[in-house]
């Protein structure tokens, strides 16, 4: 590792996601008088607000580690009858929005998916969240959903103020996804997940990406209109997918040069470990060193300032990239110094 | 003598080799297959509840199971010879259409420490397969993961159709990132489990609830 990354990093933008979660005895949640929670924010002007959280946004038995989703519980609120609380789910969203705009994202992930269980539902959920949030910013969109039709519905709703949204994402059993980037002169995510079965190494991660690039651009989607996302998985569970994701990125940067974005869902990588924000900056830093441009990534968590000013012979960077590229398998080492404080 | 209490130690602490040699005095003195077998549950036991409330991660989860795992390995000859078998059978599997194996992975290996019998069908299994599988093991559990909201809907099909074959009492346990209890319960799901170490306690209470 010699380098920084050269060129600017697009950071896309993750929060708005209807899986997010924060825990109810945590300092994101409030109890309102009657004991319910409710989720605290400051609204257009500055003035703190409080978003009631309906039943359905909480998940596991009540007490402190209740699960609240909080995207969840503001879009309920947003597409709800009751008006007071819809202007307060579309408040709440909007001031994600910002935050995120502020945290220096270049586009901001919109995924409804898990609002509701039916495609109607989505398609709904998505034109409505386009709508509540696209004029709070001057950042593009990047529509999120595993099923195409959503994505349609999203596009159609879009008024495209700060450019087309990008598409998150296209897919060897998504190609349909091409065909709408194509037709309405999107950006495209391309996924390497495979078509029957995960990729099991760097090399499988290679040959999806260039199967997608390759139909990609037979659609007429130029280099530069594409981010082809190697798939990141937790280190947590198999000690080489760290490195299987960072030497794809190298391998897919040396084929296709310059001209293609290359990113991924970074924070994967952390999933189940402790100190997460700073494994996720080092990931960041190791992926931009290896030829990534792109990130799918919390800006407010994990600020690029900082991760480019990360020292890379600190104790706490060494623990950390050593468990991220299988050098300390299972995290032995970096839980250790964890719990000792020595990662603060 | 081998101790036991040492044995329970060190699959908590996910050293291997140590409960590997201690398995293996236990096979050579001849102690209850059992015995050894409770020693080993008891360890998992901890683990999961370590991992409920944070005290411990994934990766530890994992190499305490993989501890296990090797231990049981040394003792399996002896089960079998006794005629001890595992309580009881689970297939699982992830849904349709979905690749993510990761949560299926970890429901697996908490199961099997807590000495269920765990049949793996994979990731992109269908309604039919699982039906299939659970009538061939004669199965009393089901598991069925998704990750992604576009398949997690096929969970319904395999309630379904599990539910409505001639396999005799078979409870279906339902998780993943997506799914809650409210989709289990309309779905018809016999339990719901929101993450790998509370499926060990979902399948004992759709169990007990015969």
């Amino acid at each position: 590792m010699t380098q920084r990354a050269g060129g600017p990093f697009i950071v896309i933008g993750e929060n708005i996601h209807a899986t997010r979660v924060v825990l109810r005895g945590g300092a994101r949640v409030v109890a309102l008088a009657d004991g319910r929670p409710a989720l605290p924010f400051a609204d257009e002007a500055g003035a703190e607000r409080l978003l009631p959280v309906p039943d359905t946004a909480l998940d596991g038995p009540e007490g402190p580690k209740q699960r609240v989703k909080h995207v969840k519980a503001a879009v309920l609120a947003g597409m709800g009858d009751d008006p007071g609380l819809a202007a307060l789910g579309r408040a709440y969203l909007r001031s994600m929005a910002r935050r995120q705009a502020a945290a220096g994202a270049h586009f901001l992930d919109l995924n409804v998916d898990e609002v509701t269980t039916d495609v109607e539902g989505r398609i709904d959920a998505m034109r409505w969240i386009v709508g509540a949030v696209e004029d709070a910013t001057d950042v593009a969109l990047a529509l999120d959903s595993s099923s195409a039709a959503v994505l349609r519905a999203g596009l159609a709703a879009a008024s495209r103020r700060a450019g087309a949204p990008l598409l998150n994402s296209a897919a060897l059993d998504r190609m349909d996804v091409l065909d709408l980037a194509a037709a309405e002169g999107c950006d495209v995510v391309l996924s390497a997940t495979g078509a029957g079965s995960m990729p099991a190494n760097a090399d499988e991660r290679v040959a999806n990406g260039r199967a997608l690039v390759d139909a990609a651009t037979t659609r007429g989607l130029g280099l530069d209109a594409l981010h082809v996302d190697a798939l990141v998985l937790p280190v947590a569970v198999d000690p080489e997918v760290g490195g299987f994701f960072l030497d794809a990125v190298r391998g897919l940067r040396a084929a296709f040069g310059a001209g293609i974005h290359l990113t991924g869902g970074l924070s994967n990588v952390s999933y189940g470990l402790p100190a997460r924000r700073l494994l996720n900056d080092v990931f960041i830093d190791l992926a931009a060193a290896a030829g990534a441009d792109s990130g799918i990534i919390d800006p407010l968590a994990n600020d690029l300032g900082r991760i480019a000013a990360l020292d890379r012979e600190a104790r706490p960077y060494r623990l950390a990239s050593d468990l991220l590229t299988g050098a300390d398998p299972y995290g032995g080492a970096f839980l250790v110094a964890f719990r000792a404080g020595e990662l603060a | 003598m081998a101790d036991l209490a040492a044995l329970t130690a060190a699959i908590e602490a996910g050293d291997r080799a140590t409960a590997v040699t201690i398995t293996r005095e236990a096979v050579e003195e001849g102690l209850d297959p059992r015995t050894v077998l409770g020693a080993m549950t008891a360890a998992m036991e901890v683990i999961g509840a370590k991992f409920q409330c944070q005290e411990i991660y994934v990766p530890e989860m994992l190499i305490s199971a993989r501890a296990m795992k090797e231990a049981t390995a040394v003792l399996e000859p002896v089960l079998v010879k006794a005629g001890i078998r595992p309580e009881h059978t689970a297939v699982i599997g992830t849904i349709k259409g979905d690749l993510h194996d990761i949560g299926k992975n970890l429901v697996g290996m908490m199961w099997k420490g807590a000495n269920i019998e765990v049949i793996d069908l994979g990731t992109n299994v269908t309604p039919e397969r699982f039906v299939e599988a659970a009538r061939e093991h004669d199965a009393h559990l089901v598991g069925i993961s998704a990750l992604l909201t576009t398949t997690m809907v096929g969970m319904r099909d395999v309630v379904a159709a599990i539910h409505a074959a001639d396999l005799g009492d078979v409870k279906v346990i339902v998780g993943g990132a997506p799914v809650t209890q409210d989709f289990a319960d309309m779905i018809g799901a016999d339990g719901y489990a929101s993450d790998a170490a509370s499926a060990v306690e979902a399948a004992r209470q759709a169990l007990r609830a015969g």
